[in-house]
């Protein structure tokens, strides 16, 4: 009789381990994601100004930089007393939030301003804050400042002078 | 009649004894079981498509493989500062070396967390193993799955997510 009931409980050990193999059946899941979003925009904020300037004899340059500091070299003068309006560009970007962007600015010698003189004057050496990159903030903006170089010419005759530029941003 | 008496008494005590020597005789058997290791499936990673624009005109698909790389025809695609492009990642544990059925997700819809009636389809699903596939030495293997998303033209602004699963299941075999 033990024998018997030995072997029986050897049995239902085995069968027992085979049914739990079969049972094996899991799953897991995972989740799929996509975000559709708005595309990146920048409007005009603030234009460059330099502010008045005396020409001279002589060739110089006025820097606007883009924080707004004016500097001068050679030939010009800077009169202290009626400095007139000067300022950096200013553009306001837009798009998705901390989205990064690249900057574009303008090559030297593409951007002339005139005005009275025959001689129009370039404006080149553009930099900007910030620079070459940009990341929008969790608002999904950015203000970007804008500064360059005026080349005046010996004895750049005497009047408004005006022009236009652009920079370009792209998501990257 | 003694002798006779005798006789019987012997054949009967022989009778007996043989009955006793056959009630000794015993066997033995062997029985064995193995405790195995479940079968488990983890998910280690989403499937996440990244950020992309709204199509201005057709529409297209983007498709992410099994190696995490993001491709695209008809639709632009943007890179945002802290957002991983992954394939869908699962690991599976159990019996080293014992082969294993998997059976694949069906194609299913991400629908727009923001927008009601907007949604995408996901599809063409990519693997990086077959089935059966085997465990490796220490009981592991790592599936990864990719797919393709269908944008559509003027695909509305927001997060889309799954509400079916994205599912994958194991069985050993």
């Amino acid at each position: 009789m033990r024998k018997t009931v030995f072997l029986l409980a050897g049995l239902f050990v085995m069968m027992l381990a085979t049914q739990q193999m079969k049972a094996q059946d899991v799953s897991a899941s995972a989740t799929a994601a996509a975000n559709i979003i708005t595309p990146i925009q920048i409007s005009k904020a603030a234009d460059l100004y330099f502010g008045n300037i005396v020409a001279g004899t002589t060739p110089g340059t006025v820097t606007v930089s883009h924080d707004g500091i004016r500097t001068k070299s050679d030939g010009v003068t800077l009169p202290t007393a009626t400095p007139g309006d000067f300022h950096a560009a200013e553009f306001t970007v837009t798009g998705l939030a901390n989205a990064t962007y690249a900057i574009t600015l303008p090559d030297d010698n593409t951007v002339t301003i005139s005005g009275p003189g025959e001689e129009d004057m370039t404006v080149t050496g553009f930099t900007s804050n910030p620079s070459g990159t940009g990341t929008l903030a969790a608002n999904g903006e950015q203000t970007l400042s804008v500064g360059a170089t005026l080349n005046v010419g010996e004895s750049q005759a005497a009047g408004t002078y005006e022009g236009n530029f652009s920079v370009t941003v792209a998501y990257n | 009649m003694r002798k006779f008496i005798f006789l019987l008494s012997a054949l009967f005590v022989i009778f007996f004894s043989t009955q006793h020597v056959n009630a000794q005789i015993s066997a033995t058997a062997e029985t064995t079981a193995k405790i195995v290791s479940g079968l488990q499936i983890t998910k280690e990673a989403d499937l996440n498509f990244g950020s992309m624009f709204s199509p201005t005109g057709g529409g297209g698909t983007v498709t992410v493989d099994v190696n995490n790389q993001r491709t695209a025809t008809g639709v632009q695609l943007a890179t945002v500062s802290g957002e991983a492009i992954t394939a869908a990642q699962f690991k599976v544990t159990g019996s080293p070396n014992a082969t294993f059925t998997i059976t694949f997700p069906y194609t299913f819809n991400v629908t727009n967390t923001d927008v009601a009636n907007s949604s995408m389809t996901v599809d063409n699903f990519t693997y990086n193993v077959t089935s059966p596939s085997t465990l490796d030495g220490s009981g592991n293997l790592t599936i990864k799955v990719g797919a393709t998303l269908h944008v559509y033209t003027n695909q509305a602004l927001g997060v889309y997510k799954n509400t079916s699963d994205l599912k994958i299941t194991v069985a050993y075999n």
